[in-house]
């Protein structure tokens, strides 16, 4: 993907339920030079014809749509290895959504109530590379990488954290920004959402391995010992 | 099952074995005639007290068995016994075999020696309880036809001489009625012995374990004891002098008589108990006199004690019968009958010993005590057994017991269960309900108002709306299991305010460094500690003439465990708290409260510093 925001702009879906909110996003996006807003959709159904037919840069999809929820649009993304970047649209940003979307995929998150010029922001950052962490979602990547025990033979091998990542998590949920982190560790900014986004890519790459072994389990899918 | 009716029938069993048994003894000791040899009688007998065969002392002709020792008619400890035989009617070679004598024998033919049975010098080897055999080799027969036979025969003043019949004739015949004779009266009796010996280990072992059950120690002993006795019968040469030895016997036998006698009275509960120091005194006396008199009244006197106890042993059995007869107690029954072999088996040794039965016959002695003890042990099995089913079912009882307790446990449990968590529903709805009415409700209500009034203030409005989203969402972290810790709540807190720090162009610096992050409050604890920092925040945004803010949390070890300290500064003149006037402050002030806290204001020229300090810190889980 061209990163260069200056120069293309970028293709976005919007999937939300909600008409005034829906209306609200679609205004901030699509009052934006560097985004197109190519379609928007209030259901799931249609939201996976828009994002099938025109393959997006950016899905900003909310989770709880009437028809099916945002995580399998994401699913889609990653089971069709399309190249947009799935960003969630959530109330709270608590830990139980936004854990989910990103294990299935997702490269960001948005609170919904976001000012315009935050909204545009956390867009702009995810698609440099960027992914934004609360301190409560650092301190469940924490308690998840750290309960990881060894796999054993049959199991796929999972990701395991970096001491520095995990020193980033550490500072991430106590609540300073990637900023802060760059500047006390003597760090790039751009080294510290590196690593940001890196963790996030092991919690997807674990999330899939741990659904294998779910399936396996289940009988759904023969491991290599069978 | 009923053991009783099983047991029962052993005791039938063992009955009909013994009565074999017997018979079989019976018949060996009478020896029955066999055509290839022949059973000698007629003898002359010459007596005399030194071991010196002198052939022209005066014979006297009689008909075995004889008494040849009584200390009354023949006060004589050597005797010989000669015939002839005729040398055509025997085999060649022929054997001599001897069933029974008292105490030493040896065989002579034409003066030469053929064998003997141990020393003719005191102390005088002890035959009483063996058979003797003893082979003439076909030298001695050749080339006449009659040979002269003596049966020597010794004892001391201490035992009563006796000769039974003699057999001469076929070797191999004689060597086979020998064996079978020595079957019974030795191997077996010494096997019965053994088992007794080993049967009485087993009963002080179980008397080790069960203390109270002081049967177990008597039924030991007199077993103990009458191993000994019957040991006793085997030994040819004693090691000690002969009086000691014979005081010895007797006090063995009359121990396992007293010790037989204590057992029923433990085991039955039937009897006198009072009565044992007597026995023991009667056992203590005989022996003293036994030891001061001479051979010629020592068994007199001996048998005088014996009667004694025999005949507490009889009315023993006739009070353990009549027991049964009443209480029908197992115990008692077979208890009585092993009682009544004993006594009968001890009565038919007695007749033998008074010269009344010939002494020819076997001591039934030696097989009705193992009788009698094996009728008991049969009971005590089947008192154990009994005991182990009594400990089944009361295991089993137990059993449901415990599982009827555990399911009303479990129902208590479950009942408690169920009422803590509606006191912990009921206790978490009034949380919630003072959270909403102190916060997002009270700001609805205020958005609600101004918007039926017609009195609209688009920013107004908007903020009344994002202070709700505020609240909710600082609730919502409280209650994050991921936000337990105290670090990670203030973090979401931060990203909670940092967008209203924003528009007011406030910058907030952020000092965690000596804050671990490992130290937990519970979700209420939390939300109170949110609360009023976001509270304390809003207010600085509502009212500060600065642009900074630093909030710096750390922790620190006080007499009360680990306590979190939370500076919250901002460089603007500050605001004099009223705790009175203002809801906020007055929530602050109830939250700090519901913590055990304390909160500080300080003001200086630099900035207004509000100090938390709050205890409780607890590791995390």
């Amino acid at each position: 993907m061209n990163t260069d925001i200056n120069n293309a702009p970028f293709t976005i879906v919007i999937v939300e339920d909600e008409p005034h909110t829906l209306n609200r996003l679609a205004g901030i996006v699509g009052s934006h030079p560097d985004l197109n807003l190519v379609g928007t959709s209030t259901t799931f159904m249609d939201g996976l014809e828009l994002l099938l037919n025109n393959v997006p840069d950016i899905l900003l999809t909310d989770l709880g749509l009437p028809d099916g929820s945002g995580i399998d649009l994401i699913r889609e993304i990653s089971h069709r290895h399309l190249k947009t970047l799935a960003m969630v649209i959530t109330v709270f940003g608590d830990e139980t959504h936004v854990i989910d979307a990103m294990k299935a995929g997702a490269s960001g998150y948005l609170l919904k109530d976001s000012d315009p010029s935050d909204i545009t922001y956390s867009i702009s950052q995810m698609i440099k590379g960027g992914a934004p962490m609360s301190p409560g979602i650092a301190g469940y990547l924490l308690k998840y990488f750290r309960d990881e025990v060894a796999p054993k033979d049959s199991e796929p091998a999972k990701a395991r954290l970096t001491e520095a990542e995990r020193a980033i998590l550490q500072m991430v949920s106590k609540g300073y920004t990637s900023k802060e982190i760059a500047e006390i560790n003597h760090l790039s900014y751009y080294t510290v959402t590196t690593h940001i986004k890196n963790i996030y890519q092991k919690l997807s790459i674990n999330s899939r391995a741990e659904a294998v072994m779910e399936a396996i389990r289940l009988g759904l899918v023969k491991g290599d010992r069978d | 099952m009923d053991w009783s009716k099983e047991t029962g029938i052993k005791i039938q069993l063992a009955i009909g074995l013994w009565l074999a048994m017997t018979l079989i003894s019976m018949s060996v000791a009478t020896d029955g005639s066999v055509a290839s040899f022949s059973r000698l009688t007629q003898f002359e007998v010459t007596r005399s007290n030194t071991a010196n065969f002198n052939a022209n002392e005066s014979r006297v002709s009689l008909t075995l068995p004889d008494s040849w020792h009584d200390h009354q008619q023949h006060p004589f400890t050597h005797a010989w016994y000669q015939t002839t035989l005729v040398t055509s009617g025997l085999p060649h070679p022929f054997a001599v075999y001897i069933p029974r004598v008292s105490m030493n024998a040896s065989v002579l033919i034409d003066g030469v020696e053929i064998g003997n049975g141990g020393g003719f010098t005191e102390p005088i080897s002890r035959n009483h309880g063996r058979p003797l055999i003893f082979f003439a080799p076909s030298r001695i027969t050749e080339g006449v036809d009659q040979v002269n036979l003596v049966i020597h025969v010794a004892d001391n003043d201490w035992a009563l001489g006796y000769l039974g019949p003699v057999y001469v004739g076929d070797p191999a015949t004689l060597v086979s009625m020998y064996r079978t004779r020595e079957f019974w009266q030795v191997q077996f009796t010494v096997a019965l012995a053994l088992l007794m010996f080993m049967f009485a280990v087993t009963a002080f072992a179980l008397f080790a374990r069960r203390r109270q059950e002081t049967y177990f120690f008597w039924f030991g002993a007199a077993m103990l004891l009458f191993a000994i006795d019957t040991l006793n019968v085997f030994v040819t040469d004693i090691p000690i002098d002969r009086k000691t030895w014979e005081v010895y016997t007797q006090g063995v036998v009359f121990a396992f008589a007293i010790a037989t006698a204590i057992f029923i009275h433990r085991f039955t509960q039937v009897g006198w108990p009072r009565f044992e120091p007597i026995l023991w005194l009667l056992l203590v006396i005989k022996l003293t006199i036994l030891l001061k008199i001479d051979p010629t009244w020592f068994y007199f006197t001996a048998s005088i004690f014996n009667l004694l106890v025999i005949g507490y042993g009889l009315l023993l059995n006739f009070m353990v019968t009549r027991a049964y007869l009443k209480t029908r107690k197992f115990e008692a029954g077979t208890t009585a009958i092993a009682g009544t072999i004993l006594l009968l088996f001890g009565f038919h040794t007695l007749l033998i010993q008074a010269g009344i039965l010939s002494p020819e016959n076997l001591h039934l002695i030696q097989f009705g005590a193992p009788c009698f003890f094996f009728l008991i042990s049969l009971t005590l099995i089947n008192r154990f057994l009994h005991a182990l089913d009594d400990t089944a079912a009361l295991a089993s009882q137990l059993d449901i017991r415990v599982r009827e307790k555990e399911r009303e446990l479990a129902t208590i449990y479950e009942e408690l269960s169920i009422l803590d968590q509606n006191r912990a529903l009921t206790d978490e709805r009034a949380r919630i309900m003072r959270e909403v009415h102190d916060g997002f409700g009270g700001q609805l209500v205020g958005a609600l108002a101004m918007l039926e009034a017609n009195t609209i203030n688009r920013v107004e409005l908007s903020n009344y709306i994002k202070t709700s989203l505020l609240d909710l969402r600082v609730m919502i972290d409280s209650l994050d299991p991921n936000t337990r810790e105290v670090a990670v709540a203030l973090g979401m807190l931060r990203t909670r305010v940092e967008p209203i720090l924003k528009t007011r162009n406030l910058s907030l610096a952020w000092d965690l460094t000596n804050l671990p992050a490992d130290l937990e409050l519970n979700p209420k604890r939390t939300l109170n500690l949110l609360r009023v920092l976001q509270e304390l925040i809003s207010n600085i945004v509502k009212h500060s003439t600065g642009d900074q803010i630093k909030l710096t949390a750390s922790v620190q070890d006080s007499d009360h465990g680990k306590i979190l300290m939370i500076l919250l500064w901002e460089n603007g003149t500050g605001f004099e708290p009223n705790f009175q006037t203002g809801k906020g402050l007055r929530n602050v002030r109830r939250r700090i409260l519901d913590l055990d806290g304390e909160i500080r204001y300080a003001n200086d020229q630099n900035g207004f510093a509000t100090i938390i300090v709050i205890p409780g810190l607890l590791p995390a889980q």
